[in-house]
């Protein structure tokens, strides 16, 4: 129970950094190490998918966005989708039914990611920015009710967006982390070489699969525990009763 | 891994870093381009050959001076350009001038172009030479001619980096994070971790070093509301309708408007457009437009930055301090803000 609560501390934390300018402070030249829409009236960081699009646009080589993206890649990977992200945060919150993961369709995550970038290069536009739930939450509703925007084509998009997305993560836990988000996509690149990464001990595991039960993503944490789709959550830490699976952080495989 | 092989890979990844500043500062840091692959210029007449300056290095560029060296025209007095910052990039305007007895038909022309730069104390003067084809055509009509007096500089804008600069380091990233995917072997999980640091190390460093941090800052400070989709990219063509001319004509109390925008903003040049096509009717009616990457402070005064974010396009009157923002509807909001006494 540990680890969940430390968890439900640290992802407290990137709601609040993530909504930091509610104090009246304003754009940091931080990139946020999650989803999180840089629109957001509230929003003190830059996104990352956003500001990607922006440069490509703009015809800027990133080296800034490569840089900081490596840092949290090798930092944690996806961890930061199991610890940080507020997007991943509400995805936990309607995360009713582990359904198992499709294996072959979780890759689709890494064509939108591909299809961001290219169609922000094709269009010279921010198009996936356009149909981003992130941004629907984040963005089109503050600004209705702030009264820049109106109900209009770009919101009812955006609203149909958040709606399906929606509707998939109550149907099917962490559905926009498994299968579509570009930035999950991104750090999980890193996955296998984070410092912060989910470790099995081997001799100690019996394979009764009580962390397959327990798992958001819907892997087999005691046979993929170095998967991409893992968001190192550690819920399938506390799930295993032998301890044969644990977090570590650190260069060091100590077992 | 032992200490000794940890030093190795330091003192191998300072050995890059080190071998690449001295390769960016050994390399010319100016690029230039003729937009145009002849320029045409009338004897006795001239025209305006325009030269795109792009500095392609981390450092910036000082006193940039441009001189003829030969060519069938001369060059009238170009301002030197004092500085052109880090990746950004200029449109010069070379007023060209054909004699009246020039040849007519195509020569190339040359020129020299002196530039200084400087890394720390050391400073490197430049010169370099570029051509064009110049065509001197048959004599214009005098009433065409005009006065060629246009200002130097023309515009200042993006950088247009080439594809590859662009493609290259992600394609890198790219499969480096795809042998990760694929990848169980521990041993090659090492080598691409080290691989991941030098990235991480130089990316991080050459991006503050161009201040691509503060970009970043500067993209995520201004809400362009049709980039995130709060509203529609504009490609129709801003128009007043015949009615809307009509009743701005009518208007006779003096009213001044700013327009802030930003210059890769998408919805913007609608905006100003279709304010500036509202002053051309109504003599009564001032126009400013206000760049809010150049005058934050202006947005700051007048109510543009909401939560600490600009809002990009922004018509606001000034003496009711009414503010409409973005382009939906623009027409009918722009009538009401102007008729609202």
């Amino acid at each position: 129970m540990k680890i969940a609560r430390a968890r439900r501390l640290s992802q407290s934390f990137g709601l609040l950094l993530g909504f930091f300018g509610a104090t009246g402070i304003g754009m940091t030249h931080l990139i946020f190490p999650g989803i999180h829409c840089y629109a957001c009236p509230w929003a003190v960081t830059i996104c990352p998918i956003g500001l990607a699009q922006n440069l490509i646009v703009f015809g800027t080589v990133p080296y800034f966005w490569l840089g900081m993206m490596a840092v949290y890649g090798v930092v944690a990977g996806r961890g930061f989708c199991g610890w940080f992200c507020p997007f991943g945060t509400l995805n936990d919150l309607l995360s009713f039914r582990k359904v198992k993961i499709q294996r072959m369709a979780s890759y689709s995550k890494y064509v939108v990611l591909v299809g961001t970038l290219l169609a922000a290069w094709m269009f010279a536009d921010t198009m996936f920015c356009k149909l981003c739930p992130v941004a629907s939450i984040e963005a089109s509703i503050p600004y209705l009710i702030m009264g820049v925007a109106d109900v209009n084509t770009p919101f009812v998009i955006h609203m149909i967006t958040l709606g399906i997305t929606l509707v998939g993560m109550i149907l099917i836990s962490r559905f926009w982390c498994r299968y579509l988000c570009p930035m999950g996509a991104l750090l999980s690149l890193f996955n296998r070489i984070s410092l912060f990464r989910l470790k099995l001990d081997e001799t100690r595991c019996s394979g009764c699969a009580a962390c397959v039960s327990e798992c958001p993503m819907g892997i087999e944490p005691h046979k993929q525990y170095d998967d991409h789709n893992c968001i190192k959550c550690g819920r399938c830490v506390d799930g295993c009763h032998l301890g044969a699976l644990s977090l570590r952080f650190g260069l060091k495989d100590r077992s | 891994m032992n200490k000794t092989a940890h030093r190795a890979i330091l003192l191998g990844a300072l050995l890059i870093v080190i071998a690449a500043s001295t390769a960016v500062a050994q390399a010319p840091i100016l690029d230039f381009v003729f937009e145009a692959d002849s320029v045409s210029v009338p004897a006795g007449g001239t025209s305006l050959a325009s030269l795109r300056v792009t500095n392609i290095s981390v450092q910036e560029a000082d006193d940039i001076e441009i001189a003829l060296l030969e060519g069938p025209v001369t060059l009238d007095a170009v301002e030197p350009i004092e500085v052109l910052a880090a990746f950004d990039d200029v449109r010069i305007g070379l007023p060209l001038h054909a004699d009246e007895a020039a040849n007519l038909g195509a020569t190339e022309a040359r020129f020299e172009v002196l530039y200084t730069y400087c890394i720390g104390d050391m400073c490197y003067q430049i010169l370099e030479e570029i051509g064009v084809t110049i065509e001197v055509t048959a004599a214009v009509p005098a009433s065409d001619d005009g006065e060629s007096t246009a200002p130097a500089v023309v515009a200042s804008s993006q950088t247009e980096t080439e594809v590859w600069k662009i493609i290259l380091p992600i394609a890198l990233v790219v499969s480096l994070a795809g042998t990760l995917l694929v990848s169980h072997s521990r041993r090659r999980h090492w080598t691409l971790r080290l691989v991941a640091f030098v990235i991480l190390g130089v990316s991080l460093g050459v991006g503050l070093a161009m201040n691509q941090d503060q970009q970043a800052q500067s993209i995520g400070a201004v809400l362009c509301t049709s980039c995130v989709g709060i509203e529609v990219t504009p490609h129709m063509e801003a128009a007043l309708s015949a009615d809307a001319r009509a009743r701005i004509a009518t208007l006779d109390e003096p009213i001044e408007l700013l327009v802030f925008s930003a210059p890769w903003c998408h919805a913007c040049p609608y905006a100003k457009a279709m304010v500036e096509q509202a002053a051309e009717v109504a003599p009564a009616l001032t126009v400013r437009i206000i760049d809010v990457d150049e005058d934050r402070a202006a947005a700051d005064r007048y109510g543009i930055i909401q939560s600490g974010r600009t809002i990009v396009p922004a018509v606001l009157r000034v003496d009711t301090g009414e503010i409409l923002f973005g382009i939906e509807d623009l027409e009918q909001r722009l009538l009401s803000l102007l008729e609202a006494s």
